[in-house]
């Protein structure tokens, strides 16, 4: 039998639901062989796809040519390894899978074809040392549907129609890690108003925190953007350290004003692109609306949160791709 | 100001040449609150609130009613679904179920 997953191949972090859970790896690659001197390792690891040898995860900085971006249409071949991996390392070997797009690249018929002609077909790689052969039939859906389908579908796929965001019309913001995606959607059908992305995904105010520690730091390599990235997510609880140095003791109170600051940016964008539509609720999701929920429930006390941002989009999409094996069935 | 040439070019495929008045006052801003109106002006002008000739006049009033709705927004219910309504009989079980099913698949004709 086939399998299902939702997956969101996100620019921070590659999220994902099957039928056992949810589950994540951060986006990075590099090339090389992770050699294992001791201990069981941490569960990231390596993929040979065609002649090459890739390192997936966290590991990655240990590797060669280390990058962590990918394009808004997510239709290198970075993110064919990360889907192969995360398939293998589940072992699935054939699975229905769907993914999301940025509404502005999803709205894009030939996005959309370049997506699914990297990602469709039969797929031999080795997953560690265990050769494998994996089938992928992928659907494609804006991100934010993905949120949608996550509050409208229930686990085996079935519509709740006691659900209010079933019937209601609903904007969808979703704070992605590069893109803010918006959409409106009613009883199952989508707004042409309303729907667009912007660049004020969280990247930016990483990119601003970053910008200030590299005052003191100088230039922040790779692990260390994302132990920043760690410790943002994580409410700046305690001080860092950068290159063995503590951080400014003021930075924890610079960075609230960042948010601060960024929150604003973000709701003046949602106010501008929502105002033809006027909304019964307006839905935030992605990593970036729980950064940010308390800075964003100050400006608008009215705003719903999904009890589950940062995976809400894989969530939904598993359950659309159960729902469409009902439908095929 | 390059930043901001790369955004409108790239961003909004914005023709500065056409626009320069805008963009001129754009720089005069101090730089948090030119960020800030050039977001919105330029979200604006992306959705279509500015057209053509009524351009410059409309901007300044079009610019504010989307700062500030002339109303508040509704309020937003809890995020829980509410409980599932009873049906009173087999008939709207029927229409409810079909209809549901109907909506369902029109939201899975949205995967491509």
């Amino acid at each position: 039998m086939s399998h299902k997953i939702g997956m969101d191949l996100g620019k921070g972090h590659i999220k994902y639901q099957t039928a056992t859970g949810t589950g994540e790896i951060p986006a990075w690659l590099s090339r090389g062989r992770i050699t294992q001197v001791m201990g069981k390792g941490n569960g990231t690891g390596g993929i040979r796809y065609q002649d090459q040898e890739y390192i997936i995860g966290r590991d990655a900085i240990l590797g060669n040519g280390f990058s962590w971006s990918a394009t808004e249409t997510k239709d290198d071949l970075r993110n064919l390894l990360f889907a192969l991996y995360v398939l293998g390392s589940a072992g699935i070997d054939e699975v229905d899978m769907v993914i999301g797009l940025p509404v502005s690249a999803a709205g894009s018929p030939a996005a959309v074809e370049r997506i699914k002609s990297l990602l469709n077909g039969t797929h031999e790689c080795v997953i560690g040392e265990k050769p494998t052969s994996i089938i992928i039939r992928v659907g494609v859906l804006a991100e934010p549907l993905g949120t949608y389908f996550s509050l409208c579908l229930d686990v085996e796929g079935k519509p709740i129609t006691s659900s209010p965001y079933f019937n209601e019309l609903i904007g969808i913001v979703d704070i992605g890690y590069r893109t803010l995606d918006i959409i409106a959607i009613e009883g199952g059908k989508l707004s042409s108003a309303g729907k667009d992305s912007t660049l004020s995904g969280i990247a930016v105010l990483f990119s601003r925190v970053c910008k200030a520690l590299e005052e003191n730091h100088g230039m922040l390599r790779p692990h260390e953007i994302e132990k920043v990235h760690t410790w943002l997510t994580g409410g700046c609880q305690e001080l860092i350290k950068i290159g063995g140095l503590p951080v400014r003791p003021d930075i924890p109170a610079e960075v609230a004003r960042f948010k601060a600051e960024f929150a604003g940016q973000i709701m003046d964008e949602v106010q501008s692109l929502l105002s033809g539509i006027r909304p019964d609720r307006i839905v935030m999701t992605g990593g970036g609306a729980a950064l940010l929920r308390n800075e964003l429930i100050k400006i608008n006390p009215d705003l719903t949160f999904h009890p589950n941002p940062r995976f809400a989009n894989a969530i939904g999409f598993y359950r659309a791709a159960v729902a469409r094996g009902r439908q095929n069935a | 100001m390059p930043n901001l040439v790369a955004y409108l070019h790239v961003r909004l495929n914005l023709n500065i040449a056409e626009d320069a008045e805008i963009y001129q006052s754009l720089t005069k801003l101090p730089e948090g609150e030119r960020s800030r109106m050039v977001r919105i002006a330029l979200l604006a002008y992306f959705k279509g609130s500015f057209v053509s000739g009524e351009r410059r006049t409309k901007r300044t009033k079009t610019r504010q009613a989307e700062i500030e709705p002339a109303e508040r927004p509704r309020p937003i219910p809890s995020i829980s679904p509410q409980p599932t309504p009873v049906a009173s009989n087999q008939e709207s079980q029927t229409t409810t179920k079909n209809s549901s099913e109907a909506a369902l698949s029109e939201m899975l004709d949205l995967i491509q």
